[in-house]
């Protein structure tokens, strides 16, 4: 009896947690879809009298949003492109090669996952100035092109590997580049997918970085565009801050809906010891 | 099969040590874009920027000048550094355990086979996909003291408005909350991989045995969660940085400094007052507060 | 393909993208920053305002940018001077202008005003607006979205209190008499404040109190804050005491939310922008009418708001730059930026407009806004005032929360200001 009772004592604190936690994204949505008069009232209303659908056209209009989406995507995909690249190779040689100073490397390759860009940023900025890269996509896109945590994740996958797999490859002339691409990446690609997806999402939020290396409103990403879009609308239109928050939100919201297996994944492995 | 020949052992000696010398070399090769990107972004950057604190390089330095040691003379002087300081102190000092521990409760809670579980488990995880924009901009409105929810709501149950984001008391609070809002799913699925890789067969005999679940967790579980709990400590103390986007938006440091965070005041003095070198110093200081950090906490995990 | 037909294939394409020769005239692109620190739609009227010059002019193509707020922009100016990407012209908040002078970004202007014919150019600004434009005897910055605080008040809550709702407070003591009368309370809590003075990042405020009262808040070098001196002190004692003797201020209001709270009746006076007449129109349903901020010694409002400034260092952007910033100067211009955003026509003859006289009668408290100017003063400004103005900022905040005690924290913040000025 007392272990339904906590059952469902468990179950209603969960549930307290849970409304903690949808409470702020149902107010963003239905904010998006109200009316202004419906805003500056001090007895808000739990649904909106009418969806008003033109908020997200007017959102849209008022800055350039179109624009801060192509930004975004390019970026994102760049970064994601280069860091698979540069961490699968950096893995293969990890996980399968033997040489002088791979534990050096592999300590400098988990050291560089607690360095962030909130730690590094000032010297990248004048780095990228001395490069003549500031204000362009080179500037969002630089700083990124290798990830320690991917390098890593696919280091943990490769050696999952057996090595009878590898030697088996290797007589049918199948060795290096040739083994990764055609082996060792598609037995990984549940990890390559989960990688993919997590630094895709990281870096299309990415916000911090964007804010100091950019100012013409051609390469401005999508959450600077937004946060200009705030400080612009502060003092009024509530509903169209909401409105573009949505839309700059949902991309990722729904890459996540769709594979949330992979994203859950990533954290298997980097869970635990290793 | 092309190259046959070659396979037969049946090679020029020469060319067969100069494909022995490329194997030896090519694992350096493979990871020369990798390590030369991240000692590029990652690891000159903490020798440029203690390098760099060394020197004055301002709006009307802007070559800049060997100082020694003044920035860190003027920092350690500086009362607002000291409040800084005391801010991040608070921020992180609540924050990670608060974030954790909500993680690891529901992380338990979630591996009790409730019904509803992966709904549940999604929408933990939500707060996290959000951009820190979205997520801020979204507070920002919510903690409006005259028109937000967070105000209805406190009205409803009788209470007075706050000024949650504008009374100086109450701004890093209300920071802290979004904080941990924002990163707690994150932890949440850590522990729930963790615990579902637990050797069921330890708990198995605990619960029959007749170990209460309280006990049962803090004898068995919870150690056996130390290496899960070391990553998301030193993972928690990376993403606290992300506070720098939450001010940034919401309340740009104030109100009179109460949410001005070690990492918003080196981006207050390199780019709003554009004193490089001071800014400098306090990266250093930064870095090596998080990195002595993690490395304490690292030595305890490991002891 | 041979090696011969990729080289001539290059030299090709060099050759066009070298453009044309000499006499198809390209036209200018220049960039133009500029921050709005009102409620949004008024970056369509900049597009308007670019699109009209363009057509204007041609050979002269502007493409506006919004960045942010007026701090936002000068960290983007201050950044892409270290980068080497100038716009070529921009519009910032005018106490940028001798921390842009005196960084080199902005280009001084005294050759091209001559070109203009001088003094007789000058002569066409708000002489009040001039003060807050020169840094170092030369001249860095033109008037163009300027304003001064002024005082909406609502006169069904003046009537309701017994007041005359054509008669707004014109000294400190009318507006403590009237402020008392107009604050309503419910118990404990305050259902309508009898004033509000909304705090920003530029201390506004603050300063129409110290020079209301004669005083002056920065040495005249800039280099020296004289918050502990009798009149400045006594002013911020002053608004201490509209908080917490009279009880009729919060301690805090948020800039942004000062116009909302007046517009849902919860204060009946609040000092706000003169830019905020937009908002005020569209969005307070009750009668309201302008007044002026009161005076202790005298009328003094701060000046405030955004000048032009010139960043192109090449003669040719220069000159096309400089054009633009005339035209946006001229009357009509001025006229229609003004109309537009509640910012003060710059244009002394924009009042002389049919548009102008139209809208002084369908808004006659606008004439309010035009008798300040000729009373504002400079807003206090340096090339290194940026860290004071942010300690003031703090030091009214936690007086005012009564977190901190008026002299002792007055002398730290001084001492800590002066230090501060003096490192950089």
């Amino acid at each position: 009896m007392t272990r339904a009772l906590n059952r469902l004592a468990l179950y209603a604190a969960v549930l307290a947690v849970a409304a903690l936690v949808a409470t702020p994204m149902y107010w963003l949505v239905i904010s998006a879809f109200k009316s202004s008069d419906e805003i500056f009232t001090s007895t808000p209303r739990w649904l909106p009298a009418a969806l008003e659908w033109h908020n997200f056209g007017r959102a849209w209009q008022g800055a350039a949003f179109g624009r801060y989406f192509l930004n975004s995507t390019v970026v994102a995909l760049a970064i994601v492109f280069l860091q698979l690249a540069t961490s699968s190779l950096a893995a293969y040689a990890l996980a399968r090669r033997r040489f002088v100073g791979r534990t050096i490397v592999l300590l400098a390759v988990i050291g560089a996952l607690i360095i962030p860009i909130q730690v590094t940023f000032l010297a990248n900025f004048i780095t990228l100035q001395h490069l003549g890269w500031l204000d362009s996509y080179w500037a969002l896109v630089a700083p990124f092109t290798a990830s320690a945590f991917g390098t890593f994740l696919l280091r943990q996958a490769f050696l999952a590997v057996p090595e009878a797999m590898e030697d088996a490859a290797r007589l049918d002339r199948c060795t290096g580049l040739a083994f990764l691409w055609h082996f060792l990446l598609p037995l990984s690609r549940p990890t390559v997918l989960a990688f993919t997806l997590v630094a895709l999402v990281t870096h299309w939020n990415d916000y911090f970085w964007p804010l100091i290396v950019t100012n013409r409103d051609e390469i401005r990403t999508l959450p600077i565009g937004l946060a200009m879009f705030v400080t612009q609308e502060v003092m009024s239109d509530w509903n169209l801050l909401m409105a573009a928050t949505l839309f700059v939100a949902a991309p990722m919201l729904i890459i996540f809906f769709l594979t949330q297996r992979y994203f859950i994944r990533s954290h298997m492995h980097a869970g635990l010891k290793g | 099969m092309a190259n046959e020949r070659q396979s037969d052992g049946d090679v020029r000696p020469r060319a067969r040590a100069a494909a022995a010398g490329w194997r030896r070399l090519n694992p350096y090769v493979y990871l020369v874009p990798a390590l030369a990107a991240l000692a590029v972004w990652n690891y000159y950057p903490l020798i440029f920027l203690v390098n760099l604190s060394f020197h004055r390089l301002d709006a009307t330095q802007p070559a800049p000048r060997w100082i020694g040691l003044d920035n860190y003379r003027e920092l350690f002087a500086a009362p607002l550094f000291r409040r800084v300081l005391a801010n991040t102190a608070i921020y992180t000092g609540l924050t990670v355990p608060l974030s954790i521990g909500l993680g690891l409760a529901l992380a338990l809670a979630l591996n009790q086979g409730l019904r509803g579980a992966h709904v549940l488990r999604t929408l933990f995880y939500t707060p996290v996909v959000l951009p820190t924009v979205a997520a801020a901009t979204v507070a920002l409105w919510i903690f409006n003291t005259n028109y937000g929810l967070a105000n209805y709501l406190l009205g409803l149950a009788g209470q007075g408005p706050v000024a949650w984001l504008t009374d100086s008391d109450m701004a890093l609070s209300t920071i802290i909350a979004i904080g941990v809002w924002k990163t707690f799913g994150y932890f949440m699925l850590v522990y729930l991989a963790a615990l579902q890789a637990l050797p069921q067969t330890v708990l198995e005999a605990a619960r029959l045995d007749g170990a209460r679940p309280w006990d049962r967790f803090w004898s068995i579980t919870w150690p056996l969660l130390r290496p899960t709990t070391w990553f998301a400590i030193v993972i928690a103390l990376i993403l606290s940085f992300q506070a720098f986007d939450f001010i940034n938006i919401t309340t740009q440091g104030g109100p009179s400094n109460a949410t001005n965070l070690l990492v918003f005041y080196i981006y207050q003095n390199g780019f709003q007052y554009f004193r490089l070198g001071f800014a400098a110093a306090i990266s250093v200081v930064m870095f090596a507060l998080v990195y002595g950090l993690s490395a304490l906490v690292s030595l305890w995990f490991n002891r | 393909m041979n090696i011969r037909h990729v080289l001539c294939g290059l030299l090709a394409a060099t050759a066009l993208a070298c453009g044309s020769p000499a006499g198809a005239a390209e036209p200018v692109h220049l960039s133009f920053w500029y921050p709005v620190d009102l409620g949004g739609g008024l970056a369509k009227v900049i597009d308007g305002l670019v699109a009209d010059f363009d057509k204007a002019h041609p050979d002269i193509q502007v493409t506006p940018t919004y960045t942010g707020s007026y701090d936002t922009t000068l960290q983007k100016i201050q950044a892409a001077k270290m980068a080497g990407t100038l716009p070529d012209v921009a519009v910032t908040e005018i106490s940028s202008v001798p921390v842009l002078g005196a960084l080199g970004a902005a280009r001084p202007l005294d050759a091209l005003i001559a070109g203009e014919g001088g003094k007789k150019f000058l002569d066409k600004f708000w002489p009040s607006m001039l003060l807050n434009c020169v840094y170092d005897g030369k001249v860095y910055g033109i008037p163009f979205q300027r304003s001064t605080p002024v005082m909406y008040y609502n006169k069904d809550a003046f009537k309701a209190a017994g007041l005359d709702p054509d008669k707004p407070p014109l000294t400190w003591d009318e507006l403590v008499a009237d402020a008392e009368k107009l604050t309503k309370r419910d118990g404990d809590r305050v259902t309508q404040w009898g004033l509000e003075l909304p705090l920003e990042a530029f201390n506004w405020f603050y300063y129409a109190l110290v020079y209301s009262n004669g005083g002056q808040s920065l040495s005249p070098d800039g280099t020296k804050a004289l918050w502990d001196q009798p009149p400045e002190l006594a002013a911020l004692g002053f608004w201490h005491d509209l908080v917490n003797k009279y009880k009729v201020t919060p301690a805090y209001t948020p800039w942004n939310d000062g116009p909302q709270e007046f517009a849902a009746g919860k204060v009946a006076m609040i000092w706000h922008s003169t830019g905020s007449q937009a908002f005020m129109r569209q969005n307070v349903k009750f009668a309201w009418g302008l007044g002026r901020i009161p005076k202790h010694a005298q009328f003094g409002p701060p000046s405030g708001g955004g000048n032009l400034m010139l960043y192109a260092t090449d003669p040719a952007r220069q000159k096309a730059a400089w054009s633009f910033i005339v035209w946006l100067s001229d009357a009509k211009q001025a006229a229609r930026w003004s109309i537009a955003s509640g910012y003060l026509a710059t244009n002394v003859a924009s009042w002389d407009l049919p548009e102008m006289k139209a809208l002084v009668n369908e808004h006659p408290e606008v004439l309010v806004t035009k008798a300040q100017l000729a009373d504002a003063k400079a807003e206090p400004a340096s090339a290194k005032y940026a860290p004071a103005r942010d300690i003031l900022n703090a030091l009214i905040k936690d007086v005012l929360a009564n977190k901190a005690q008026l002299e002792p924290a007055v002398k730290e913040a001084v001492a800590n200001a002066n230090a501060a000025m003096a490192k950089q």
